[in-house]
């Protein structure tokens, strides 16, 4: 029987382990070395404090590594014995155990050295999804330090060029009150040439990370959705950097040369299915075996384009419009037409599915209260079956492998009919 | 030669076998107990006897049901909404809709013309109106689950069975009997509540006439009739509704060492 060893990985992808050890090890070591210390809770401008030298993190991205390593339950088990809902975001869950049980001296034994990340000096937040300064309030609570938190207007309207304008000096404002913020905790001048220089490497990666997109398209795929899942932290939070530009690099050119020489992600490509939204982190290895046993490969995806993806848009001469003009525009704060339209239905196109995969996540509402009439949406326009799992991005309590394996296999085996 | 389909399922493994000519000559239902593999063995041995053939003479062997990555035998595996659907479409030709309903699933199927599936919707999360959740509400009775159906048939009275939670449920019952309602009115509302149920999901992928119901609760004559009457319809229900997963597996097994060559054909009997 067929047992998924034929999925062939893009190896490159691999490296990300050494940047993200690289990563959190400069944040373990931050308080010795004097630098200020921002837990940064969504997917925020870090590019603000990387310039400053201040040592940051997303909370999500590190909750990732957590869960990754099956190191999630005694996290989420303190948050919830202090009264948080299980059904709260499981990102939260594991960040607030853990900062419960870092201000008790409690850290659980089975937690990696690398990603026993020091008590904050202050907090960041964007609420692009609603529960961040929730998230926040609770971290400023346990760790009674400063918290920003940057506001950003629900479902943002590129049409109306008027309002736009107005929400981006809106998001600049307040990114002006965050630089002076930095400059008193840190007590020196901003330094806008350290700013300019990452939104540099930041750029240069974009238009790699274009390149890889493009490649992305072919048919048969050489690259598939775990792939770029796996490669997402160096678009988000370790981006800026040289090390993240040759991360991308490699992943073009890898891609590039298997297109080349006829090497796919999986050799008999029968299928090809769009993942929308997130993605269980913890099982992205089985996933990625269990379609490639099913000759079926995950491609397009949103989620894992990750952020500045548009090179055009980022300007290093003007760091704070830059910033405005990526951070507040995340899939979360668009209207459903507006994701039906960019995320569903362009991409389904580009990427020629037989089908989609919508991901409801049981602790991100935020994310699939729209999936039915999206789905539905899609299959009235393209015709394209859908079909919606319901598991977690972080939390495997909600995740029951015999369930979800049936059901997708089950949708794989009706795809020939469906068309 | 002939063809084998497995079924593994939560509560019972099951074996069809075929011969060259889609006639079923072995079959063969056993408890899934805790060890589905064993199960499985079981299941395939009694309808081999049944056959009266043995092992090598079996040419392709399909396994479905939650358990079928556990049959070693087995050459190949698919999910029970393709084995449902086609072992309905070998029954009943006519049949377009099919209402599975298991020992922990169910589900509703949408099918062409040819038995294959082109829709489906599966219970998510939560098994109550399934085959454990009737046994739940039978001991809670002080019934038996085969009695049910006939027992129900004398309800006089609506009795709304409204938690989605078994073991919620079963508290309603116990109340239920000790405000002395009766146990035909309450098994009724039971009946009536799974009915609700599976016929919002047979809406979801759209009823097509005809439909036909598979799996152990088809048995259950209560549950059938209270579905006729939610759906507006009559049911097909087939003599032996728990062998249709192996019976469509069996046949989807034909399907494939018809079109298999000589040559992968003499690997598989020589193996």
């Amino acid at each position: 029987m067929e047992t998924g060893k034929n999925y062939r990985k893009v190896e490159a992808t691999g490296l990300i382990s050494g940047i993200i050890k690289g990563f959190y090890d400069g944040v373990v070591q931050a308080p010795k070395e004097g630098k200020k210390v921002c837990w940064c809770v969504g997917a925020g401008p870090y590019e603000l404090f990387k310039a400053q030298d201040i040592a940051h993190f997303q909370t999500e991205n590190w909750a990732v590594a957590i869960t990754a390593r099956k190191m999630e339950r005694p996290l989420v088990e303190e948050a919830e014995r202090a009264g948080y809902s299980s059904d709260c975001c499981s990102y939260a869950s594991i960040n607030i155990g853990y900062a419960l049980l870092q201000q008790k001296n409690k850290i659980p034994d089975i937690l990696s050295p690398e990603l026993r990340v020091p008590k904050p000096d202050f907090l960041f937040a964007i609420n692009t999804c609603p529960s961040m300064a929730q998230w926040t309030e609770a971290l400023r609570e346990i760790f009674d330090v400063p918290a920003l938190i940057m506001d950003v207007p629900l479902f943002y309207d590129d049409d109306d060029e008027v309002q736009y304008q107005r929400n981006i000096l809106y998001a600049v404002e307040q990114l002006q009150d965050a630089v002076r913020f930095i400059e008193k905790i840190t007590g020196r001048p901003y330094d806008w040439a350290r700013l300019k220089e990452i939104h540099t490497y930041i750029k240069k990666a974009s238009i790699v990370r274009r390149e890889i997109f493009e490649l992305w398209c072919h048919k048969p795929s050489a690259l598939s959705y775990w792939d770029m899942a796996i490669a997402l932290g160096a678009a988000n939070v370790f981006r800026g950097t040289p090390e993240a530009l040759a991360y991308f690099t490699a992943i073009r050119d890898e891609v590039a040369e298997r297109i080349q020489k006829g090497i796919y992600s999986i050799p008999n490509e029968k299928h090809r299915l769009l993942w929308y939204m997130n993605h269980p982190w913890f099982k992205v290895g089985h996933l990625s075996k269990f379609f490639a046993a099913q000759n079926t490969v995950v491609v397009g995806g949103q989620y894992v384009v990750g952020p500045y993806s548009n090179p055009e848009k980022i300007q290093p001469d003007r760091p704070l419009w830059t910033i405005a003009e990526e951070h507040p525009t995340r899939p979360y704060v668009r209207t459903m037409e507006y994701k039906t339209d960019k995320f569903l239905k362009s991409l389904a196109q580009a990427f020629q599915v037989d089908g989609i995969v919508f991901h409801a996540p049981r602790t991100c509402r935020p994310n699939s209260w729209d999936h039915f009439d999206e789905g539905e949406r899609i299959k009235k326009e393209l015709g394209l079956p859908y079909i919606i799992i319901e598991a977690d991005h972080s939390d495997p309590q909600f995740y029951s492998e015999a369930e979800v394996d049936n059901r997708l296999q089950a949708f794989i085996e009706t795809l020939p009919e469906r068309r | 030669m002939f063809v084998a389909g497995i079924d593994i399922g939560s509560l019972t493994a099951k074996a069809v076998i075929l011969d060259q000519d889609a006639r079923i000559v072995g079959q063969a239902l056993t408890p899934t107990g805790a060890f589905s593999q064993r199960a499985g063995e079981n299941a395939f041995e009694m309808a081999l006897k049944m056959a009266g053939v043995h092992t090598s003479d079996i040419g392709y062997v399909l396994a479905t049901g939650y358990g079928r990555k556990n049959i070693p035998f087995a050459h190949a595996e698919m999910t029970e909404i393709s084995c449902h659907a086609r072992g309905a479409h070998r029954l009943f030709p006519e049949a377009r809709t099919v209402i599975d309903i298991g020992g922990q699933d169910s589900k509703a199927i949408a099918l062409n013309e040819s038995g294959v599936p082109v829709n489906f919707i599966m219970n998510d999360k939560c098994a109550a109106g399934c085959g454990r959740f009737l046994e739940v509400m039978a001991r809670a009775l002080e019934t038996e689950v085969e009695k049910m159906g006939e027992l129900s048939a004398h309800s006089t009275k609506t009795i709304q069975i409204s938690s989605m939670c078994t073991v919620f449920a079963e508290s309603e019952v116990v109340s239920a009997v000790a405000n002395k309602c009766s146990r035909s009115d309450i098994i009724n509302g039971i009946h009536q509540a799974i009915a609700k149920r599976v016929s919002i999901m047979v809406d979801h992928v759209g009823l097509v006439e005809r439909v036909m119901m598979s799996g152990g609760v088809a048995k259950n004559t209560g549950v059938v009739r209270a579905l006729e009457s939610q759906l507006g319809t009559t049911l097909l229900v087939p003599e032996e509704p728990q062998l249709v997963g192996a019976l469509g597996a069996a046949v989807i097994a034909l399907e494939r060492s018809r079109n298999m060559r000589p040559v992968e054909k003499s690997i598989l009997l020589n193996q």
